[in-house]
């Protein structure tokens, strides 16, 4: 339990109001889009960078560990209090700062959705890449703190190839820059350290983002397939072709069905797989590209290619893909996603020792992922009311990694570590390795005060203990 | 506090519904509530959390529960944007239902909802009172002794708002005028009296009186009871089913009417919920059905009946709010409106960036938690500022009086705002003179 004192300082930051510590209160901030919970002491509201490093520095003064909250989205326990302590709720800071078209750069604060960041410069003709599906729900600090991909991360790259510097509130609360407007600062990549290190670094309180002009055109095509491996394996042709479409998504049959039931995007219910394929950049040539790629499809027994022929339609499609994960709801109350990631030729492979392991615990599988990247994400369908299906579903959730990593791939395409693969880190890391990882979190934050017990497999709290409220 | 709080039985069948909550947040970005605060207590996740725990035992109800349920609209703006579509508005009218019966809903709010809401005549009297009480420059008295607010908080609020207090009340004003069709007889309609048109806002429902005659409807002023809403919204949903009723048995014979119209959105939709009200009760569902097929939303029916087209020129930029209960969360009359507005000769109409989120009135939201209301309604107040039209219309007194709060607040001293009705009468009038 945390020390009356601490609270009673805190408040003497933030104002009495901006500090919750009720239980009802505290229980809605036990929880992110996994599945696990921890109750933490106290949740602080900040408004500023100060403010962030004023309670940051009473948290060490008391030897409190403390997590930055975005918007509580992350699908692998990043936001739990896991050794309780306080809650950083950014969720006020969420203003754009800067828009520097002419250097296309933008300056915002951390909990702006990302959807937003795009909204404040679309009639300026420009955008944020990444892209993930949760865009509209999920915050830049977020982002930040996952490397969060989305479709659009093939071609363009996840969110560390797009923040170039930020402000930070480091462990201790001192407050400092890393990188900055320039594409390649001097010295170590420090910028590159911190993101994907989810809140275990510090803080971000500024983020210089980079933003891109519109593409000149786009053309978004849907290819119908009778079988996965015929549709894994266009993906791999058009890659091995040397082309480099905007995206390459796969879904499903359970997926497609799922999505038809709850928004009608015109995917057709008999298909094993869709491929969502998208081509952006110059119209120049975009033509040519289009037709090889339908030509490819249809050397690798495509069924049909839609093409969509007006905005509305490309919406459409659209909307079906980004509204996969939350269609599944209409499946079954929960899911897990096992977000491992393959090289692209093992997809087909990978994809069927998986549906074999859902067989195996009576577990249904869903698949939608980002096949340019050979990044999977199945969806383990259960309902978080009967505990025995959680076990399962969480032993099925590992077994699926360890293929992945057997494969030769990695434990972590996008959703990050955070409690949920932080054992699989062993799959994927020798001692050595993750000996080097331990290091860099010792030189950022050696009291362990931000965001512990995350990523690291050594510093996992198990979750027996964690449950201690 | 009694052993028994600790199981909330009556929740047992919403276990299913607030089982599906996935976690996801997508909820979020649209809560007008959630983004005035940023507390998860208020956003549909957090609340579907406290409830599940309340079901599962990992809490017990409690005052400090009551603030999360408190604070919602009942706007389905969440449902709208939640995939596996949780009804969060049930869980939070089923929380109000069930926190005043354990821990009993204030004697006095009590004593009206039984006594004075079910009597229009008892009604009118307090409301008269307390006008008179703000003509004699008694307005603190009026406030004080609080019975309106109770009543319909909305109604407080119209009365410190409206300068000039209005002569008397829709109903009276109706009595001895002329309510047949100009012109042919194509229809008859019964007009629906809403609290807030009757009591603060007459000469709208005059406006839309005569805006129906102007269309061949033969009008008949319904002696109708308060819909019920706000009873609901208080959680009071045996009281709500009572008033439920007690207007179908008011309206009768329902074959007598072509339609039955009400230019209050709130009451619109709430008399096409009253089959899922009165579910359980297999007459009434049967006879709320049948009303069901009568009930039209002002701008529903003048769209449906292909209204006049409206010939005197007004010339203002205009735009549009919908309120709750006309978004597609509710009765889904979204395009009607719309395109009666541009359809009067002069209007250039200015779509708002979101256009169908809550103003904030909501209820007794606004006089119950006030400063939030006033963050939501600021939030709307700059969505309606940015498109600089000079009027702003919408279809539902709540509305109309929380906008007109809004522009005074803001210092947008120009920006009238009024019905859907008013706006088509002005247009009819001018074309006549
Ligand atoms: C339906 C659904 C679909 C999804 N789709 C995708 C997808 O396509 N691609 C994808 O990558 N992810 C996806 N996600 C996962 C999730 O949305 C992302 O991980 C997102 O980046 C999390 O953002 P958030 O604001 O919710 O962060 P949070 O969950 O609040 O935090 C995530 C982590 O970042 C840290 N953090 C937060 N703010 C800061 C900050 N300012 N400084 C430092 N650390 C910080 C936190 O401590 C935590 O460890 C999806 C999730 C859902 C529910
Ligand atoms: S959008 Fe629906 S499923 Fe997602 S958190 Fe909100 S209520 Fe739950
Ligand atoms: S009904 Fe409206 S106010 Fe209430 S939780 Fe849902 S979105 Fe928020």
């Amino acid at each position: 339990m945390i020390d009356q004192s601490v609270i009673q300082e805190l408040k003497g930051i933030v104002g009495e109001d901006n500090v919750l510590h009720n239980k009802a209160d505290l229980q809605t901030y036990e929880y992110d889009a996994y599945l696990e919970k921890s109750l933490p002491d106290v949740v602080v509201f900040v408004s500023s960078t100060q403010e962030v490093s004023d309670v940051v520095k009473a948290a060490n003064r008391a030897q409190v560990p403390f997590v930055a909250r975005g918007r509580a989205t992350n699908l692998s326990g990043g936001v739990l209090a896991m050794r309780q302590g306080i809650v950083i709720e950014l969720a006020r800071m969420d203003r754009v700062l800067d828009i520097d078209i002419e250097n296309q750069r933008m300056i915002v604060e951390p909990a702006i959705y990302n959807l937003e960041v795009t909204g404040a410069i679309d009639n300026l003709g420009y955008y944020y890449a990444p892209d993930p599906a949760s865009g509209k729900a999920c915050s830049i600090g977020g982002n930040v703190g996952e490397n969060a991909g989305g479709p659009h991360c093939f071609k363009y790259g996840v969110t560390s190839n797009h923040v170039l510097g930020m402000e930070v509130v480091l462990p201790d609360g001192e407050i400092t820059w890393l990188g900055g407007k320039a594409l390649d600062a001097p010295g170590l990549d420090l910028t590159g350290v911190f993101v994907g290190s989810e809140g275990t670094l510090g803080i971000a309180t500024k983020l210089v983002l980079r933003i891109l002009h519109k593409p000149e055109a786009v053309k978004t095509m849907l290819a119908v397939y009778d079988s996965i491996d015929d549709a894994s394996n266009s993906v791999s042709a058009i890659v091995s072709h040397k082309m480099v479409p905007a995206t390459l998504e796969m879904m499903d049959n359970l997926v497609i069905q799922a999505i038809e039931q709850s928004m009608a995007a015109g995917f057709p219910l008999d298909a094993a797989a869709v491929l969502l394929i998208e081509l952006d950049g110059l119209k120049d040539g975009m033509e040519e590209m289009a037709d090889k790629i339908v030509e490819i499809c249809k050397e690798n027994n495509v069924r049909e290619i839609k093409v969509a022929t007006c905005e509305a339609e490309r919406a459409a499609l659209w909307k079906g893909r980004k509204g996969a994960f939350g269609a599944i709801a209409r499946l079954s109350p929960n899911y897990l996603v096992a977000d491992g990631t393959v090289p692209r030729t093992k997809l087909p492979e990978t994809l069927r020792m998986c549906r074999e392991i859902g067989d195996k615990y009576g577990l249904r599988v869903a698949n939608v992922f980002h096949a340019g990247d050979g990044n999977l994400h199945p969806l383990i369908l259960f309902d978080s009311r009967n505990p025995e299906d959680k076990e399962k579903v969480l032993k099925a959730g590992m077994e699926m990694l360890q293929v992945c990593a057997d494969m030769g791939g990695t434990v972590s395409g996008e959703h990050g570590v955070g409690i949920e693969k932080a054992e699989a880190m062993y799959m994927v890391y020798n001692e050595k390795d993750l000996l080097a990882q331990e290091w860099v979190k010792d030189a950022w934050d050696p009291q362990d005060l931000a965001n512990p017990g995350k990523i690291l497999p050594q510093r996992l709290i198990k979750r027996e203990e964690a449950h201690v409220s | 506090m009694s052993t028994d709080v600790t199981k909330i039985e009556e929740f047992l069948p919403l276990y299913d519904e607030v089982a599906k909550c996935g976690k996801c947040g997508f909820c979020q970005p649209t809560c007008p509530v959630y983004r005035a605060t940023g507390k998860e207590s208020y956003v549909a996740r957090g609340k579907n959390a406290l409830f599940r725990n309340l079901i599962e035992g990992e809490t017990v109800m409690e005052a400090d529960l009551k603030e999360a349920f408190e604070n919602c609209l009942l706007c389905r703006a969440c449902t709208a944007n939640c995939f596996p579509a949780v009804k969060t508005d049930q869980l939070v009218v089923a929380f109000r239902e069930s926190y005043a019966q354990r821990f009993g809903r204030s004697t006095i709010q009590r004593w009206i909802f039984r006594n004075f809401l079910p009597y229009p005549d008892r009604m009118a009297r307090v409301i008269g009172l307390a006008w008179l009480s703000k003509r004699m420059g008694m307005a603190d008295l009026a406030k004080k002794i609080g019975i309106v607010g109770m009543i319909n908080p909305k109604l407080e609020t119209a009365m410190e708002l409206r300068d000039e207090v209005p002569s008397s009340f829709l109903r009276d004003r109706t009595k001895n005028t002329d309510l047949t069709a100009k012109g042919e007889t194509k229809y008859k309609v019964g007009y629906w009296v809403s609290c807030g048109y009757n009591y603060m806002l007459p000469e709208v429902g005059e406006a839309t009186i005569n805006v129906l005659r102007h269309n061949g409807a033969d009008v008949e002023v319904l002696g109708n009871n308060c819909c019920g809403l706000p009873v609901y919204g208080y959680g009071d949903v045996d009281g709500a089913r009572n008033l439920a009723k007690k207007n179908i048995d008011i309206l009768g014979d329902l074959d007598q009417y072509d339609y039955i119209v009400s230019e209050c959105g709130s009451c619109s939709g709430h008399l096409k919920e009253y089959g899922e009200l009165l579910a359980a009760d297999p007459e009434y569902s049967m006879r709320a059905e049948r009303l069901l097929a009568k009930v039209r939303s002002f701008s529903e029916l003048l769209v449906e009946i292909d209204a006049e087209k409206p010939l005197g020129e007004i010339q203002a930029s205009v735009t549009y709010h919908d309120p709750c209960h006309m978004t597609t969360r509710y009765q889904g009359i979204v395009t009607q409106p719309r395109e009666l507005i541009k359809n009067v000769p002069g209007v250039e109409f200015r779509e708002m960036t979101e256009s169908d989120w809550c103003c904030g009135a909501a209820g007794s939201y606004n006089i119950m938690h006030n400063d939030v209301s006033m963050k939501v309604l600021e939030r709307k107040m700059g969505n309606v500022a940015k498109t600089e039209a000079e009027i702003v219309v919408t279809e539902c007194p709540s509305c109309i009086m929380q906008l007109s709060l809004g522009a005074k607040r803001q210092g947008m001293e120009n920006t009238k705002v009024m019905n859907v009705s008013q706006l088509l009468d002005e247009s009819y009038r001018q074309a006549d003179n």
